[in-house]
């Protein structure tokens, strides 16, 4: 935390049961190995009658939280006072408790009181502490802007698609490298590498079934060799939608649904975290679908798995936010591709007709929309879903 | 087919009182301008009396343009 951020009043606490391995250990590195604490003939002879934690064992995890909570990172503690009021045993629950009590605006320091209690709510610590706030960049911004000044990748799942090959051409002209995912078409993902190259820029091919969480994991471990600094991943695959009457639905027609919306995200999100999460700036888009918001019959499977996509994406955003990373949904309307040729051409012209700008939505439609959440222009937009339907639903 | 074109075009020409060659195949709503409520459900009664046909109520809303109008008269033709 930063000193501005802390004000009087702040509180936070940890707690830890007390085992007789902690013993061991504090002993091993101390070297304090006084009777009272390790042996228990000796104690028991003592008024104590079992032995006693060290006292400076408990107050360990004062610097515990005074190092990883109230300041965090960034904390130089210089003062502490301590009185041992109650002797701690093994198998006690202690839970520390830290709160800031004053804070000396000229200096950045802080003080806090530090108590320590035991699972009866039993004060066993008792202390007071004096912190001084020191200032650090914020790792994410300057990070952030060293990834910016260097090469951007973004990986582009289901990169053979209708929307994902437009996806991959619109980001390799904003100035992405492109790796683009592909699952069983080598010949067109090399075209598209080509396409991409003659746009100046860096593209990999990489093949993964992301139903397979093995293939998954390969993929991506070869697309960080490939670069370190993926800043963005569109998630663009997709399957051809079953037309099933609800009567006829088995769960396993749900199950393939949510592995390819939501396994296939979230075991590609947990993959990709990391190097997101080290660079301190990371952009994941999700691909929606309108049928969430104007729902037709006979799609049950597939509204439901892109419903709990739309949950993932918020879910994800406000979570990741803090680590610099913005998880967005781009959901286009009704688009002619490959996905959509089992769609009868009346639905089509009705579609078009109904939309207010009176036309179906493109794949470079939905790219436009991806290329803006991919961009800096939108750093200050995460959990949001960009409707690119013309009008055709209006929320 | 081009003979259920062609009496199209002239119901809507005359439904909706523009010439003949007003009307095309990407006419709609939007852009001939008397295309208005009551024309609408006109359009329909002549549409059926034309062709013979009933036209669901479902689909009433959805004869938005030339080329819906051919595809749902088709459809009730059947």
């Amino acid at each position: 935390m930063k000193y501005n951020d802390i004000k009087i009043g702040d509180k936070e606490k940890l707690t830890h049961i007390i085992t007789i391995n902690d013993i061991e250990k504090f002993v091993e590195l101390t070297g304090d190995d006084n009777k009272l604490h390790v042996d228990e003939k000796f104690a028991s002879k003592t008024n104590f009658k079992k032995p006693v934690v060290h006292g400076m064992l408990g107050a360990s995890f004062i610097s515990t939280i005074i190092g990883t909570k109230l300041p965090g990172d960034g904390a130089l503690w210089f003062s502490q006072s301590l009185d041992f009021l109650l002797p701690v045993r093994i198998g006690d629950k202690l839970t520390v408790v830290a709160e800031v009590i004053k804070k000396n605006d000229k200096e950045q320091i802080i003080e806090l009181k530090t108590d320590i209690f035991n699972q009866n709510k039993q004060i066993v610590t008792r202390g007071f502490a004096k912190v001084k706030v020191v200032e650090f960049d914020t790792p994410v911004a300057a990070t952030a802007e060293k990834i910016k000044a260097k090469e951007r990748t973004a990986l582009v799942i289901g990169g053979t698609g209708g929307i994902g090959r437009a996806a991959c051409m619109q980001l390799a002209a904003d100035g992405f490298n492109i790796i683009i995912h592909y699952h069983k078409n080598k010949k067109l993902a090399d075209e598209i590498k080509a396409d991409v190259e003659k746009l100046k820029r860096k593209a990999v091919i990489v093949k993964a079934d992301i139903l397979n969480d093995l293939e998954i994991k390969e993929m991506i471990s070869k697309s960080l060799r490939a670069s370190e600094y993926i800043n963005v991943v569109v998630n663009c695959a997709a399957a051809v939608i079953p037309n099933i009457k609800f009567m006829d639905l088995e769960w396993s027609d749900f199950q393939k649904q949510l592995d390819l919306n939501i396994k296939a995200a979230f075991t590609i999100v947990k993959e990709i975290l990391p190097v997101m999460i080290k660079n301190g700036y990371g952009k994941i888009i999700n691909l929606g679908s309108f049928s969430v918001d104007k729902p037709n019959t006979e799609w049950a499977s597939y509204i439901t798995a892109k419903s709990a996509l739309a949950g993932f994406t918020k879910a994800m955003a406000i979570e990741l936010a803090p680590k610099g990373i913005r998880v967005n949904l781009v959901t286009p309307s009704l688009i002619s591709t490959e996905l959509t040729a089992d769609i009868p051409e009346k639905i089509k012209l009705l579609t078009a007709a109904q939309t207010p700008l009176r036309r179906l939505a493109s794949a470079s439609d939905a790219a436009g929309a991806i290329s803006f959440l991919a961009s800096e222009k939108s750093d200050f937009i995460t959990g949001e879903n960009i409707r690119v339907n013309g009008g055709l639903i209006m929320i | 087919m081009e003979n259920s074109k062609s009496q199209i075009i002239k119901v809507m020409s005359a439904v909706f009182e523009v010439p003949i060659e007003s009307i095309t195949e990407t006419s709609s709503v939007d852009s001939i301008e008397s295309w208005d409520s009551v024309k609408h459900l006109n359009l329909i009664l002549a549409l059926e009396e034309e062709f013979n046909i009933s036209i669901p109520d479902e689909e009433v809303g959805n004869l938005m343009n030339y080329k819906l109008i051919e595809m749902i008269v088709n459809e009730c033709r059947k």
